[in-house]
C-alpha cells in the first residue's frame, strides 16, 4: 500500500487555453509516472507545456481560460481532476507541494519568513502558533539558514537564501510529491551548486516522488532518474537518464544536446536547431516539430507519430523508428 | 590566436562607485586589462560583481569615478561630448534583455534606421533603406519582416535586432552585455553563431558579459573573471579552464551543471554568499567564502599579477613570475 501511495501517475493529460476564440494546445496526451523515491525530469523550451503539466496535479491551471480536454491524474490513488475543493485543499502544500520559478515573486514581501512557513503546518498540522514556528524554525535550519532568522523578511534574504525559503515552505509539512519548476533558474551558478545539493540530499533522506522541470540538461544529468523531453506539448522521447544521454533517438533531442556548448571542446561548433517554436495555436499537421526536422520524411507532415517502444524504459514519438529500432539514424 | 595582435582596448585602474545611503558601493574596484583587435574576451562573475557596470563604464554610457580607458590610442575619458558621440559609432553595445531594450513603438525598419539617422551617416533615404535591408539580411532577419513591431517577434528576432542596430555604424568594439540570457538553448545557438560570424566577417573586437560558463568558453579568447567589483583572474580561455588558479574561479568552474552522466567531477561549493559590495574592508573578498582561506587574506588585499604569461591572478596563493 505505501508503494501505491507515494507515487504520481498522469495519464493521457491534455490541456488546452483558450483565448480570443482561439485555442492553444498546451499539453497534450502527456503520460507520466513516478515511482517513490524517483526523479522525473521534465525537459524542454519556454512554451513547450512543462508549467502547465505541473499546475495540472495541483489541479491549479486558470479555469475558465483553461480547460482540461482529457486525462487523469492520481496522487495516493486518488483522481485530482475528482477531488472536491476541500479534498484539494488538503492535498495542496500537504501531500503534494510545489516550488515555484521565481523566489523573488513567490514570498510575501510583508510576512516575516517564519509566518509563511508556519501557515501550511498550521494549516494542515492543526497545531498551534507556537509550535508552527518552532517547525518553521527547524525547517529553516535543515534548508540552511540560521533558525534565528524567522521574524526577517524577505527582502532582508539574498536570492539563494529566498529560494531556500520556498523550498523550506514546499517541505514544512513533509509532501510525498514535490513539484520544482525550474528551482534554481533564476539563482547564480554558485549558489545553484548549493541549492541542487540541498535537493539531492532531501531526496535520500524523505523518499519522496519529485518532478523536476528544467531546461537545463545539465541539472537534469544532476538530479533526475527518468526524462522525459517535450517539445509543443507532448512529449517526445522519454526514458531512464542512460537511455536519453546515451542513447537518444528523437531528433528534436539530438537538437537540444547540439545547441549546448561543449565545456570540454570549445572548438566544437554549436548546431542550433534551425527555425523557432511552432505557435501553440496553429501547430503543424503531423509531427510538429516536422518544420525543423532535418530527418523529416512525407509522412512527418501528414501522420502523427505514434509511441514506439525502444525498450522497456525508453519511448519516442517520431516516424523515424516506424520499421525499425535498430537502425540508427541519429 | 597568438597574442600578437594590436591592443585596440586598454583599460587602467577603472572604478565606478555608487555613493549610497548606507556609504560606498565599490561596483567597479580598480581593474585593468587590455584587449587586442578581433579578440573576444569574455567577462563572467555571478549578479552584483560588477560586470555589467564595468561594460557601460568602459562605453561612458556611466561616468567612470576614476581610471582611464584608451581606446585605439586614444583616452576615452578625455573626449568632450560630441567627440564622445563620434567615438560611439566605433564602440557599440548589445543589450541583455531583448524585450524591454527595443521601443515599442517603432517597427524593426525604424529601429535599425534610427541610429544611422542620428549619425547622419547616410543622408539619402533610399540609400538608408537599402543599408537597412542589408543590415536586417546579415543577421538574418527576412525582408518581410521590415514593418513588424517588436511585440510580434520571438526572442530570438528581437536580440537579431538588437545585433543589427549595434552593427549598423560600422563598429570596430561592441560590448555584448549577456546577450542570449534570456533565450532558449536552441535559439541561443542561433545568436552565438551568427555573433561568431560576425566577428570573422567584419573583424569586430567584442567583450562578451555573461554569467554562463560553457558560453563563456566557446565564444571567448581570453576571460576575465570578476568578484564583487575586483578582476580576480584573466587569462586565455584554454588556459583558464584547463588550471583555473583562483579558488573562486575553481568553484566557479566545478559549479556548472554538465549535461552528461558519465566522468562527472567532485563539486567544490563555497561556503555563504556574495558579501556587501558596501564599504569593503581592505582584505581579500573572497576570504570568508574560500576554504583556502590562510591568515593573510584577511589582512591583505591580493593585488593582481601575472603567473605565468598572459595569466593574470589576484591572489595570495600565487607568487609572480620569476619571484
Amino acid at each position: 500500500m505505501d508503494a501505491l501511495q507515494k507515487t504520481l501517475e498522469i495519464k493521457n493529460l491534455t490541456v488546452e487555453y483558450v483565448v480570443d476564440k482561439e485555442v492553444v494546445h498546451a499539453v497534450t496526451g502527456v503520460n507520466i509516472t513516478i515511482p517513490a523515491g524517483k526523479t522525473f525530469g521534465l525537459v524542454g523550451e519556454t512554451g513547450a507545456g512543462k508549467t502547465t503539466t505541473a499546475l495540472s496535479i495541483l489541479n491549479l491551471v486558470p479555469v475558465p481560460t483553461a480547460r482540461i480536454v482529457s486525462g487523469e491524474i492520481f496522487v495516493e490513488g486518488q483522481d485530482v481532476f475528482k477531488m472536491s475543493p476541500r479534498q484539494l485543499r488538503a492535498m495542496r502544500g500537504n501531500k503534494v507541494a510545489m516550488v515555484f520559478q521565481d523566489p523573488m515573486t513567490s514570498l510575501n514581501p510583508i510576512k516575516t519568513v517564519g509566518e509563511q512557513i508556519a501557515e501550511g503546518i498550521k494549516i494542515h498540522r492543526g497545531v498551534s502558533d507556537k509550535e508552527a514556528l518552532q517547525r518553521a524554525m527547524n525547517m529553516l535550519e535543515m534548508v540552511g539558514i540560521p533558525g534565528g532568522r524567522v521574524s526577517a523578511y524577505p527582502h532582508q534574504f539574498s536570492g539563494g537564501m529566498k529560494q531556500r525559503v520556498v523550498i523550506a515552505i514546499a517541505l514544512a509539512c513533509d509532501p510525498d510529491i514535490l513539484i520544482a519548476d525550474e528551482p534554481t533558474t533564476a539563482l547564480d551558478v554558485t549558489i545553484q551548486a548549493q541549492v541542487l545539493k540541498l535537493i539531492n540530499e532531501l531526496k535520500k533522506k524523505s523518499h519522496m516522488v519529485m518532478l523536476m522541470i528544467t531546461h537545463d540538461l545539465g541539472i537534469v544529468a544532476e538530479v533526475c532518474d527518468t526524462v522525459g523531453i517535450m517539445y509543443a506539448g507532448r512529449i517526445v522521447e522519454c526514458g531512464t537518464l542512460a537511455d536519453i544521454f546515451d542513447n537518444l533517438r528523437h531528433p528534436y533531442t539530438r537538437g537540444l544536446f547540439d545547441s549546448l556548448p561543449d565545456i570540454e571542446n570549445r572548438r566544437a561548433e554549436l548546431k542550433p536547431i534551425p527555425g523557432l517554436i511552432p505557435d501553440p495555436m496553429n501547430l503543424p499537421p503531423g509531427c510538429a516539430f516536422h518544420p525543423r526536422c532535418t530527418y523529416a520524411k512525407p509522412e512527418c507532415s501528414r501522420d502523427l507519430p505514434q509511441i514506439r517502444w525502444l525498450s522497456d524504459t525508453h519511448y519516442v514519438h517520431c516516424h523515424l523508428y516506424n520499421e525499425t529500432v535498430e537502425n540508427m539514424l541519429i | 590566436m597568438n597574442s600578437l595582435g594590436k591592443i585596440l582596448l586598454e583599460v587602467k585602474n577603472l572604478k565606478k562607485y555608487f555613493y549610497v545611503p548606507a556609504g560606498t558601493l565599490h561596483a567597479v574596484d580598480d581593474v585593468s586589462f587590455t584587449l587586442e583587435e578581433g579578440r573576444t574576451l569574455g567577462v563572467v562573475g555571478e549578479s552584483g560583481c560588477g560586470k555589467t557596470t564595468m561594460g557601460r563604464a568602459i562605453l561612458r554610457l556611466v561616468e567612470p569615478t576614476s581610471g582611464e580607458i584608451f581606446f585605439d590610442g586614444r583616452n576615452v575619458r578625455k573626449l568632450n561630448a560630441s567627440e564622445m558621440r563620434y567615438m560611439r559609432r566605433e564602440m557599440q553595445i548589445i543589450f541583455q534583455d531583448p524585450f524591454s531594450s527595443l521601443n515599442p513603438r517603432k517597427t524593426i525598419a525604424e529601429t535599425i534606421e534610427e541610429p544611422i539617422l542620428l549619425a547622419k551617416l547616410i543622408p539619402d533615404s533610399n540609400k538608408r533603406f537599402m543599408r537597412v535591408l542589408d543590415l536586417m539580411d546579415i543577421v538574418g532577419l527576412a525582408q518581410r519582416l521590415i514593418n513588424t513591431y517588436p511585440h510580434e517577434l520571438d526572442g530570438g528576432r528581437r536580440q537579431r535586432i538588437g545585433v543589427a542596430r549595434a552593427l549598423a555604424m560600422n563598429p570596430r568594439f561592441i560590448v555584448c552585455d549577456e546577450p542570449v540570457s534570456s533565450l532558449d538553448v536552441s535559439i541561443q545557438a542561433q545568436i552565438l553563431n551568427l555573433m561568431k560570424n560576425i566577428q570573422r566577417d567584419m573583424g569586430i573586437t567584442y567583450i562578451f558579459i555573461t554569467h554562463d560558463l560553457s558560453v563563456v568558453n566557446h565564444f571567448s579568447d581570453d576571460i576575465a573573471v570578476m568578484y564583487l567589483g575586483r578582476l580576480v583572474e584573466k587569462a586565455p580561455a584554454e588556459a583558464l579552464f584547463e588550471k583555473p588558479l583562483h579558488p573562486y574561479t575553481e568553484a566557479l568552474l566545478s559549479a556548472i551543471p554538465v549535461p552528461r552522466i558519465h566522468n562527472r567531477h567532485e563539486r567544490i561549493i563555497l561556503k555563504g554568499e556574495l558579501s556587501s559590495p558596501i564599504n569593503p574592508e581592505p582584505l581579500c573578498r573572497l576570504a570568508a567564502r574560500c576554504n583556502k582561506c590562510m591568515d593573510i587574506c584577511t589582512r591583505e588585499e591580493p593585488p593582481l599579477i601575472e603567473i605565468r604569461p598572459n595569466h593574470f591572478v589576484a591572489c595570495h596563493l600565487h607568487k609572480p613570475m620569476g619571484s
